[in-house]
């Protein structure tokens, strides 16, 4: 008589799910990415780009540059006051992380496995979520910046030439396209794979987690930042962003490491973009 | 179909070495630039400017050459055996073309240095590499530290190892190191990889002691045949003993170039049968199989289920271990030995959380629960010598080698801890298998449920231009 017979094949399947996430932790990071992007997906529907609601996102909105606009003109004499600022910031902010958590979270399978697999099993989503605050807490700096630069390049040319426009445009992934052939990209590459000892028992537990997450944004931003910037001088939509995720995600987990085509990607975009506003 | 023999069982007057060395020379006349040089073959392997054994070496390839093909060798990641494999494979093409062009026979073969073999003189360097010490002597390398490797490292507990695949932490350690990426970030050493691969290579010390430079040295390519014979012998022992089936092990695609010096690729899968690999060939006393790849496995598996053999002993290794300890501050190596501890959180945990927990009692074996020593985030500067490792260790008890749980090579720790265009810098990682030594100390007088003590010892004093910092030192169990 065969000793496994005994063994209830329903045991077994749940026993080889709980395996399976249990090997695969990154599932948590592409969960919560897979959260943002139908969240996008749903204001894609529910929210048609028109500019006039006061204190709208200046990035991701489905409708493009509009809300910019709308920040130039009635925009200012509605969001004047410390209030309304905050309030754009504030919702310019939320706008911003919802992007990264989409397009940012699924890179992160190497150091999401180094720290569920450092810590102890019954830490490993605090482990996760502390790493998690640091990664993003190096975005969210990142997009105050970001939030300037769109409004800044809209001050210097304003809206009147559309060879520039488009120039302007079409910019940003050709520079992500230039970089692409930086030689310092490879070493930037290994760097988001990089790790650090991290100590098991609070409050190190925390402040290791922590402070590898803020390692590692930095290394991220260093690798992705052109493409993010493009983003943002492209006056982006869902369409774009889905877009430069699938390349970045190629880039990482799919083309072997010398590969030059995220390179080539970046400027058919380019190209792209310029088309469209010059002819489209 | 090429043999490759046991360099201490060549037949007197037989020609291997001494062709082999006039093929070293000839190679070295060669520059550079030219993929059939001595310097290239070697820089392949790994290169390093700024290190004396690359003085002379310039003019060099274009930076874009550099980058595609020097510096490829895989360490600690699951290609470290195939890698080699073909990267022996187009060497011993490139040394055979020389020889024919010298005059020589066309069938020359690498010979294999078999360290571990009982016989007196298997751990001393065949003596062709060590005499005459001189540079016309192409077999000879100046500036090894030793041409005698201890014993301790050149035993072969790795071929005990069952799943080729595996990182002590998310699976038992494995054969033939952990799944990873072209560039990764410090995984594990593979077991065979850590010994007796890394020790031999830092036992030798000079350039064999760092990965940028061991190319150089004559015996590197004898050493690792050996290493590639130990692969077929593993496959050989059978029981469950297979090579990964996973498509991003056979397929990933690697670059060499061949006698003729265009660029060639070769994959894992080009390389599970030696008798396919190029002309073929074969081990002197090592019958080479068929490929064992799907239908082994899946045979494995069905032979765990008829044989009624424990869930968790499966191939695929579906055990997840999970940290114990660890320690709380970096350990900085010295020339005496380093104590680090661990605490332990008390009574020994008996609860298996595995596959077991779903089985019937009686299929639970009562076997000892898996312990893994992790050393981590190891950084350091130049060759430093292996360290002992030694648990819960009693003075002068007399009886230290109970206590003895493996030995650190940091065989390229100096190009780990730095990043670079293959790996991130973050040092390097080893792991022993300390199960049955930590079942054995239980029964000891002085096992302290709460406490473990580790000894770190130098096998000779460390040099000052020598540094090691060991990150983290962790214990998994399941
Ligand atoms: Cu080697």
């Amino acid at each position: 008589m065969s000793l496994t017979a005994d063994v209830n094949p329903f045991s077994i399947v749940t026993a080889k799910l709980r395996n399976l996430f249990t090997k695969y932790p990154e599932w948590r990071t592409w969960g919560l990415s897979l959260l943002a992007w139908a969240f996008l997906l749903y204001g894609l529907f529910n929210m048609p780009g028109e500019a006039s609601h006061a204190g709208r996102s200046i990035y991701c909105l489905p409708g493009g540059g509009a809300s910019l606009q709308a920040h130039g003109a009635n925009g200012a004499a509605a969001e004047g006051t410390f209030a309304g600022i905050l309030k754009t910031v504030f919702d310019g902010l939320k706008q911003w992380n919802i992007m990264v958590i989409a397009m940012m979270f699924p890179l992160l399978n190497e150091p999401i496995r180094h720290v569920t697999f450092s810590v102890r099993r019954k830490d490993r989503t605090r482990g996760i979520l502390g790493f998690l605050l640091g990664y993003v807490t190096v975005w969210m700096a990142v997009g105050l910046l970001f939030m300037l630069l769109p409004l800044f390049i809209d001050m210097l040319v304003g809206k009147q030439n559309q060879l520039i426009t488009a120039l302007i445009k079409a910019s940003g992934f050709l520079l992500a396209a230039a970089l692409t052939w930086q030689p310092a990209r490879l070493v930037k590459m290994t760097k988001c794979a990089q790790t650090m000892p991290i100590r098991i028992n609070a409050p190190q537990l925390y402040t290791d987690t922590i402070m590898y997450g803020l390692k590692m944004g930095a290394a991220c931003f260093n690798m992705c930042w052109a493409p993010m910037v493009a983003l943002m001088l492209a006056h982006h939509n869902f369409f774009l962003m889905w877009e430069v995720t699938l390349v970045l995600l190629c880039e990482r987990y799919i083309l072997p490491h010398t590969s030059r085509l995220p390179g080539y990607a970046w400027g058919i975009i380019a190209f792209a973009l310029y088309s469209i506003e010059m002819w489209g | 179909m090429k043999e490759r023999k046991n360099v201490y069982q060549l037949p007197a007057g037989d020609k291997t070495l001494e062709w082999y060395a006039k093929a070293v020379l000839e190679m070295k006349k060669r520059p550079t630039t030219d993929p059939t040089s001595w310097n290239y073959q070697a820089a392949m392997h790994g290169f390093y400017a700024p290190s004396p054994f690359w003085q002379g070496s310039a003019p060099l390839p274009s930076a874009a050459d550099q980058a595609r093909f020097w510096n490829q060798c895989q360490h600690g990641s699951w290609y470290f055996l195939p890698w080699h494999r073909m990267y022996l494979a187009y060497f011993e093409q490139i040394v055979g073309a020389t020889i024919v062009a010298l005059g020589g026979p066309a069938d020359w073969a690498l010979p294999y240095w078999n360290y571990s073999e009982t016989t007196p003189h298997a751990r001393d360097m065949p003596p062709a590499f060590v005499s005459p010490a001189a540079p016309t002597n192409g077999l000879w390398m100046a500036g090894r530290a030793s041409n005698s490797i201890p014993a301790r490292y050149v035993t072969l507990g790795a071929l005990n190892t069952i799943p080729y695949t595996g990182d002590g932490r998310t699976s038992p350690l494995g054969f033939g190191g952990p799944e990873s990426v072209f560039s990764h970030g410090g995984s594990p050493h593979g077991q065979l990889e850590s010994l007796p691969h890394d020790m031999v290579h830092v036992a030798i010390g000079g350039a064999m002691g760092d990965p940028r430079t061991a190319g150089l040295d004559p015996i590197f390519w004898l050493h690792h045949a050996n290493i590639d014979r130990l692969w077929q012998v593993w496959l050989n022992m059978g029981a469950h003993r297979v090579n990964p089936v996973k498509k991003a092990w056979l397929d990933f695609k690697f670059e060499f170039h061949d006698k003729n010096r265009p660029p060639v690729v070769m994959t894992s899968k080009d390389v599970l049968d030696t008798r396919t690999v190029l002309t073929g060939y074969t081990y002197q006393g090592v019958p080479a199989g068929a490929p064992v790849v799907a239908h082994a496995m899946a045979a494995a598996k069905v032979a765990n289920v008829a044989e009624g053999i424990q869930l968790n002993e499966r191939v695929d290794a579906s055990t997840t271990l999970d940290v114990v300890a660890a320690t709380n501050k970096p350990n900085v190596l010295s020339s005496a030995k380093t104590l680090a501890h661990l605490d332990l959180p008390g009574a020994p945990r008996t609860r298996l959380m595995n596959f077991a927990a779903f089985t019937k009692e009686a299929l639970v074996p009562s076997k000892p629960a898996m312990s893994i020593l992790h050393f981590e985030h190891i950084t350091g500067k130049g060759v430093p010598p292996i360290h002992d490792v030694y648990i819960n260790t009693v003075e002068n008890d007399g009886n230290k080698e109970a206590h003895y749980a493996g030995s650190l090579s940091f065989f390229g720790v100096e190009e780990s801890s730095v990043a670079n265009v293959h790996q991130s810098g973050s040092g390097q990682h080893y792991a022993l298998d300390v199960t049955a030594l930590m079942d054995s100390l239980k029964s000891l007088p002085n096992w302290n449920a709460q406490r473990l003590d580790i000894s770190i010892e130098p096998s000779k004093p460390m040099d000052a231009n020598t540094s090691v910092t060991i990150g983290r030192i962790s214990l998994y169990s399941e």
